[in-house]
């Protein structure tokens, strides 16, 4: 079979790719050329060019904001293979070691496949099989006891992202169920950028801008505590164009990265210090006059009280601080002063989870702003999703205000199993024993609850320790579902039928809805009609799911070219705001201002080490048993191995390769150690994959419920402040 | 002179994702503990993918007592054949890459055969297919020696009278294959304030 | 690549002490039987024995033991392919030889003399078997040749009756054992090794055979064939130390090696 991509024949008035088999001298696959900026035109591919050979779906992963495309070669019914979507907008038929391997996780012979009932103790690993229909009459006898006591708000449900896999289930059809039922939700956006979030929301610009325009259009990249290349693999050729194109690219992060070592420039701060460096540059900016004026004069508000902020930052001080050379630090200067467009790629997962997340992201959001890269192509912030789905079917408007529902916010999720104000919980797709932080004090609250439900393609950590009741999980490859990039929407097909008894989730919550007497969270007659009807929106623009299953390059959505270049900023003066009133009435900080955490070096002499989590590409968080059931994943992955600076190790007696025990007040694990430069001395690193490294982690939680109920984001738990001490092991 | 099938890497722009590696076991549905291709990795972040070299003059090749290795005349791919192998393991022995591996479960070696099925079909091998750097790269070539490239890199791998068919593309090199020709061109006109 | 375990080794360390064992023994009694001198049965089955113990060990070795009939297809190029058929007649030859001999058979001298030659051509050709590029610590003459001269020591200590014409070849034996101690002791930085964790054992292994030589000649005074049972052990302790000394310098060791030499300042 050849696969030509560049070949296009002309269809009438429309272009299109074409795979072609050259031994049967047909064509089986078409797809429309496309272009990212606009010029396509919605298209369907002719009938009679698509023969049933090739099914297309997204990768089971979660990477963010863009999943690769998936082409499953099939056999009537049957998967041969699978490879990347060569059609697909952004990854190209290129796929990451998680995606070549994803067949494993489908055809896993640890899968659950019928609901199991503990019996014995929980965390004994005694279970019993049971039917569907005895699980769901227990879940909703529990769930009834709170209902009916008119307190349907103790019975909370978390999905994590394993549920965001299928973007219907995350943004519309489990919200809609929780919201129906009354339960408290709780999703895995607080531990994953809520905090990112509320600072974007106080300057009132959300970013939006994606990967493929970089590549083509920034003259510049700054990655700022980020690592796409271990995190997000498919934005790798576009920063390679990017290069290629002339263009430059620093990533500014204490650790050495995958990313930083494909980068022209790798800056190394000091942990925690972005705030300071961030006001540094920008007092440099205002005093070089390297700011666009007219930006500021027209389209913000707060500027005035932000110069006098940061005018007083002296470089020198700044360089200290930040333990960065002048030339560094001019280097940085230089990069925003004269590159544009320059385009930022934003944290998540580093910056939002630190204590003074919120206020370092403001500040560094602000050197956007200030030199004039928002609302232009190639600059702006990759940061968001731009795509919406049809919210109004999400029942939010069914949320009593009477019933206090602990926020998302990890505060709230962790004072509400405390005072056990929740009495059940049901996970979905998640696995808080995990990705939660500080393990050993979670788990003695979640014991306190009275009934916990896993739902998972396995038996992850939660449930083997804490649930009463598992469910088996369909894969993705069994349901019908859409993805989207930042620009397209996609299929995401069902190919297999599901395995054993394993059920979607719509249709266990549909089945149990109907025992807890709400006959209406399905209205549909099937799932491709409910799907329609989730992508009924603005953005989505007509797309159905029959349209898309002839589109194996996507559909485009409907939004704006680039994002902000109308420069309405979602803040309540409409402008891009330096300073926030706003952050005032919230009880935040209404400049973003510098602040040592609670859990640093200078505070604490009793843990001289910072630990702080990685990513690389064998992993997505916790998935599938922390990748165990992933043969290829733990081939390459076997184990935890904790980077550790040689100098660190080598004063502490550990040898490279050598267990060790890493510890501090909240517990202690043995771990491998690995001497490595990639760290700097005084940290070490452990990838997020593995458990142990939440046995330390600190759940302290710097943004108020408050916040989290006023903006609908805020509370991620401080992970990466996180102190501890190493020994090697006797 | 002959044509050769051969790799060409390039370490700046590979960053390890091991992508490669995966796409050779998926494409080849190789065991989960059998990797034709190993990413190597050195303190500073440097990386290497590298499988079978498809020498010139094989070592492996000369070393098999049943003849169970040949080399194409077409692209010189060389190509171990798991029906005649009687699993000695002298070939392992003999290669300087440590690209043959062992399948304990079959009694026999087996190694990266450049996805020679994929390239009678005009498709690129898995590893390079999927690797979003555009790090790993291959092409017939002709030349002894060529403009931009290298014998060697962060280590040694040149070993005069083996000729593996590898090189290492260096940072100013022409003649890099065009990869952004799969791009859509980006827009000409600038957002206007 | 670093391996923790020498089981896999030992086995074929004792393989091919077998056939070298076996083959430096018949070159010596070959060399007896032409100058007419009575060769014990016991001595033949002692050497046909081994010859089959050390075709048994390489073969139960195989993955696919069946196939091994095609073995002899690689005869134009590859060395253990020459040593499979040489080791072949060879190991048939040694049978004969006991055959005939238990049943007296006059007029084998021809036999004899082709497992003579047969004998020294096997000790030849198991020096080559390891002379690949891809094995740093073998790819050298004072490997190619050694189990040859090892294999004549021991010829010589069975068919000489003058004990100092087995200086020379204890000299010849111990200078190569020297010279290859020497060489392997410049991987010992470079981490190179195998078995890094056991050098200590190997190395030592090198000098005690040019002492258990050194036995074997004090032996030889009271009877110069009394020398062929240290001369046996230093074949095993030469075997022994050749596996166990294995270098290997692919991507994967010279990656380690750029670890070790980035991470020395920190020690």
């Amino acid at each position: 079979m050849s696969l030509v991509i560049k070949e296009t024949i002309d269809s009438g008035s429309e272009s299109l790719m074409v795979q072609r088999n050259d031994k049967k001298n047909c064509i089986v696959s078409a797809a429309p050329c496309y272009n990212n900026f606009g010029l396509d035109s919605r298209l369907i591919s002719k009938e009679g060019l698509m023969e049933t050979q090739y099914r297309y779906s997204h990768c089971p992963y979660n990477c963010w904001p863009v999943n690769c495309g998936l082409q499953f070669s099939v056999d009537g019914e049957q998967i041969q293979s699978v490879q990347g979507n060569p059609f697909h907008d952004v990854s190209r038929g290129m796929l990451c070691v998680k995606g070549q391997s994803c067949l494993e996780i489908h055809r896993s012979p640890h899968r659950l496949t019928k609901p199991l009932r503990r019996v014995g103790s929980r965390g004994s690993q005694n279970w019993k099989e049971i039917s569907w229909d005895e699980a769901l009459t227990e879940i909703a006898d529990q769930l009834n006891k709170t209902i009916q006591a008119g307190e349907p708000q103790r019975n909370a449900l978390y999905h994590g992202h394993g549920n965001i896999v299928q973007r219907a289930n995350w943004k519309i059809l489990t919200p809609r169920f929780a919201n129906m039922l009354g339960m408290t939700l709780w999703d895995a956006n607080f531990p994953c950028w809520y905090d990112v979030g509320v600072a974007q929301d106080l300057t009132g610009y959300w970013g939006l801008h994606d990967p493929t325009e970089m590549g083509a259009l920034s003259s510049g990249l700054i990655n700022w505590a980020q690592d796409p290349c271990a995190s997000m693999a498919n934005m790798t050729p576009y920063m390679v164009q990017l290069k290629e194109r002339g263009g430059k690219i620093i990533t500014i992060d204490p650790r050495l990265t995958q990313t930083a070592a494909l980068s022209d420039y790798h800056i190394r701060p000091r942990l925690g210090s972005d705030a300071i460096l961030a006001h540094g540059l920008a007092a440099a900016l205002i005093k070089a006059g390297a700011i666009d004026v007219r930006f500021i004069q027209d389209y913000s508000t707060g500027y005035e009280d932000y110069l006098e902020h940061v005018s007083s930052v002296r470089v020198e001080d700044v360089c200290g601080a930040c333990e960065l050379s002048h030339a560094e630090f001019d280097l940085l200067l230089d990069t925003y002063a004269n590159t544009k467009p320059l385009c930022l790629n934003l944290t998540r997962g580093a910056l939002g989870k630190h204590w003074n997340g919120v206020n370092m992201i403001r500040a560094i959001l602000h050197l956007t702003a200030l030199t004039g890269n928002i609302g232009i192509p190639g600059g702006g912030v990759i940061w968001g999703e731009s795509i919406e789905f049809n919210q109004k079917l999400d029942a939010s408007n069914q949320i009593n205000s009477h019933h206090l529902q602990p926020p998302n916010n990890y505060n709230s999720i962790l004072g509400a199993l405390e005072n056990q104000d929740v009495r059940t919980l049901m996970v979905v797709g998640g696995n808080p024993l995990s990705q939660w932080p500080d393990i050993n004090h979670l788990k003695s609250q979640l014991l306190k609850l009275e009934f916990i439900v896993s739902y998972d393609l396995f038996l992850n950590h939660t449930a083997r320790q804490v649930a009463d009741l598992v469910l088996p999980a369909t894969s993705w490859i069994e349901e019908l579902g859409f993805r989207s990039t930042n620009r397209r929407i996609y299929l995401s097909d069902r190919i297999e039928e599901p395995l054993g008894q394993c059920k979607e989730a719509s249709t266990w919550m549909r089945e149990l809805s109907l025992k807890l007497g709400i006959a209406d969270y399905f209205p549909w007659e099937d799932k491709q009609a409910c799907l329609n009807s989730c992508l009924d929106s603005e953005s989505c623009e007509g797309a159905t799911i029959e349209l898309l299953r002839q589109s194996p390059a996507g559909l485009p959505a409907n939004i704006p070219q680039v994002p902000f270049e109308d420069m309405q900023f979602l803040s309540p003066s409409g402008k891009y705001e330096f300073t926030s009133e706003k952050a005032t009435e919230l009880g935040l900080d209404r400049l973003p201002i510098h602040r040592e955490s609670a859990e640093s070096p200078a505070n604490c002499a009793k843990y001289p080490l910072q630990l702080i989590s990685s990513r690389k590409n064998t992993h997505f968080h916790s998935f599938h048993m922390s990748h165990l059931y992933v043969p290829t994943l733990l081939e390459l992955e076997p184990e935890p191995v904790l980077q550790v600076h040689p100098f660190d190790a080598n004063q502490r007696g550990i040898n490279d390769g050598s267990m060790a025990q890493l510890f501090n007040d909240r517990g202690s694990v043995e771990l491998r150690v690995e001497w490595s430069t990639e760290v700097q001395k005084g940290h070490v690193s452990l990838n997020d994959c593995w458990p142990e490294l939440n046995i330390l982690t600190d759940s302290r939680t710097p943004v108020s419920p408050e916040v989290t109920s006023k903006l609908g984001c805020g509370g991620q738990p401080s992970y990466q402040n996180c102190l501890v001490e190493l020994r090697s092991q006797p | 002179m002959k044509e050769q099938r051969t790799f060409y890497f390039d370490a700046d722009l590979c960053m390890g994702c091991q992508g490669c590696v995966a796409a050779c076991k998926n494409t080849n549905q190789t065991k989960s503990d059998l990797m034709w291709r190993t990413v190597h990795k050195s303190p500073e972040l440097l990386f290497l993918s590298m499988a079978c070299n498809h020498c010139e003059n094989p070592p492996c090749l000369q070393a098999c007592p049943t003849k169970s290795y040949f080399k194409r005349e077409t692209d010189g791919v060389v190509i171990h054949n798991p029906e005649t192998c009687m699993g000695c393991r002298y070939c392992q022995m003999a290669c300087p890459y440590g690209a043959i591996k062992w399948n304990p479960e079959q009694g026999i070696v087996s190694k990266c055969h450049f996805c020679f099925e994929r390239l009678d079909e005009g498709l690129e091998p898995a590893c390079v297919q999927t690797c979003f750097a555009g790090a790993l790269t291959q092409r017939l070539s002709s030349a002894v020696k060529e403009k931009g490239c290298s014998k060697n890199l962060l280590i040694s791998t040149w070993i005069e009278g083996v000729d593996p068919s590898i090189r290492y593309i260096q940072a100013s090199a022409e003649g890099k294959p065009d990869r952004m020709a799969q791009f859509p061109p980006p827009l000409t006109k600038e957002a206007e304030r | 690549m670093k391996r923790d375990s020498f089981a896999d080794d030992l086995f074929l360390s004792v393989f091919s002490f077998c056939l070298i064992a076996a083959a430096g023994c018949l070159a010596g009694l070959c060399i007896r039987y032409v100058s007419s001198q009575d060769i014990a049965l016991s001595w033949l089955y002692g050497v046909a024995l081994l010859s089959t113990l050390g075709f048994l060990f390489p073969f139960l070795h195989l993955g696919r033991k069946m196939r091994s009939v095609g073995a002899l297809k690689g005869l134009s190029s590859s060395w253990l392919s020459r040593e499979i058929g040489i080791g072949s007649l060879f190991l048939v030859g040694c049978w004969a030889l006991v055959w005939c001999t238990e049943h007296h058979i006059q007029h084998v001298k021809w036999i004899w003399i082709c497992q003579g030659i047969l004998a020294v051509a096997l000790l030849w050709v198991i020096g080559m078997v390891y002379h690949l590029v891809a094995q740093p610590m073998w790819f050298h003459g004072s490997q190619i040749y050694h189990p040859l001269v090892v294999g004549l020591f021991l010829a010589a200590a069975i068919c000489f009756h003058e004990v100092l014409l087995l200086i020379p070849f204890w000299i010849a034996d111990s200078g190569f054992a020297l010279i290859r101690l020497k060489r392997i002791m410049q991987f010992r930085l470079d981490k190179a090794r195998v078995f890094p964790d056991l050098y200590f054992l190997f190395e030592g292994a090198f000098i005690l055979r040019v002492l258990v030589g050194l036995l074997g000649l004090g032996l030889a005074f009271q009877e110069v064939y009394y020398a062929a049972g240290p001369i046996v052990f230093c074949i095993l302790l030469d075997r022994f130390s050749f596996y166990g000394t294995a270098v290997q310098i692919g991507p994967s060791e010279q990656f380690e090696s750029l670890r070790q030499k980035a991470f020395a300042k920190w020690i």
